[in-house]
């Protein structure tokens, strides 16, 4: 009888058990692709609790930083002002059109991104001041290092659909895709190559 | 009815309207913009006076980065309003405008002297020149900070 009950236990432990995986990133030469995002989304359908979380891209000498990030939908982002001078933040992207208007030392409101989809921001009064969110309907996601690497933790055994994407993504209709068996026990490192075209224009804002 | 009849009402006509076009300015009614030219001269006057600052690396560093096209076309609103002309400005106030760019006097006198400049280049009349500068003076402690 104690030999069962420690199957069953292991097997409750397994289903239960959260694991991870590996991506590693090139661009359509083969190099290391830094600055991608890596997603998982369970085949399930079935939508994660949701983000609710505070993002930070703060302004730091007339640059966003981040330049690239990804959050999950329901996320809220606030845009620390941290240069002297005023900055005028907008997006024109589907998933999210904004504008606001952030003077030095004096707080605006987060804004919340609850749609999935790639988000261009860019500063009305500061040309190449620009950065790049994706939104992603999913608490699993990373973005890869300098090398190429991203890596996925903390997910429940299942089946999923994982995505890749760049800022300068040449398809951005066709990310590179794969479904995953997922498992208690970590899977190999996982490849995936992204085809890189030229920066997205980013309209001008009106004003 | 001859030839010369009708030149002596042309001639008559002339003199009338010449007249009345000399009288328009004492009337009062010309704004300090169609003075200065409209905005047939002062979309340029602004263009000139922006890219002659951003030329100057020893002044330019409050144009850095930031888009001209812009930043011209809300000079140009202030200065027609300012002017009473059909405009008006959408941007911040000027000292939240210029908050935080550290602009010395330097900065300042470089571009009421190419603006100055542009004027005149532009044919704009001495005593509208001179309006405008006095209508734009009360800024500068709004503008210079450092």
């Amino acid at each position: 009888m104690r030999i069962p009950a420690l199957i069953a236990l292991t097997a409750l432990c397994a289903t239960a058990q959260a694991a991870g995986m590996e991506v590693r990133v090139t661009d359509g030469a083969g190099a290391p692709l830094g600055e991608a995002v890596v997603y998982a989304l369970p085949t399930s359908g079935a939508s994660s609790p949701g983000g609710g979380g505070v993002f930070l891209i703060d302004q730091v000498n007339r640059k966003f930083v981040p330049v690239v990030s990804a959050v999950q939908t329901g996320t809220r982002i606030n845009f620390p002002n941290k240069d002297d001078i005023r900055h005028h933040v907008y997006s024109f992207s589907p998933a999210k059109t904004f504008d606001i208007k952030l003077y030095h030392g004096t707080p605006a409101n987060p804004v919340l991104f609850d749609k999935a989809g790639t988000v261009i921001l860019g500063c009305n009064i500061h040309d190449n001041m620009v950065a790049y969110v994706l939104v992603v309907d999913t608490p699993y996601f990373a973005m890869t290092n300098a090398e190429g690497v991203a890596r996925l933790d903390g997910m429940p055994a299942g089946t999923y659909r994982l995505e890749g994407w760049h800022p300068r993504i040449a398809d951005p209709a066709h990310p590179p895709s794969k479904t995953i068996e997922l498992a208690a026990e970590a899977l190999p490192p996982l490849a995936f190559r992204i085809a890189l075209g030229a920066a997205p224009n980013q309209p001008l804002f009106e004003e | 009815m001859n030839r010369r009849h009708w030149s002596n009402r042309l001639a008559v006509a002339l003199a009338i309207a010449l007249a009345a076009c000399g009288r328009l300015p004492a009337t009062g009614t010309t704004s300090l913009y169609d003075r200065l030219g409209g905005a047939g001269v002062m979309v340029p006057v602004v263009s000139e006076t922006v890219d002659t600052i951003v030329a100057d690396p020893e002044v330019n560093q409050s144009f850095q980065q930031v888009r001209l096209g812009r930043v011209k076309k809300h000079i140009h609103a202030f200065i027609c309003e300012l002017a009473d002309g059909p405009c008006t400005y959408a941007g911040d106030p000027i000292k939240i405008v210029h908050a935080g760019l550290g602009i010395r006097e330097k900065e300042f006198n470089a571009l009421v002297q190419a603006l100055r400049d542009a004027l005149h280049r532009h044919g704009v009349p001495e005593s509208a020149k001179n309006e405008l500068l006095r209508r734009l003076a009360p800024l500068k402690p709004d503008i210079v900070t450092a």
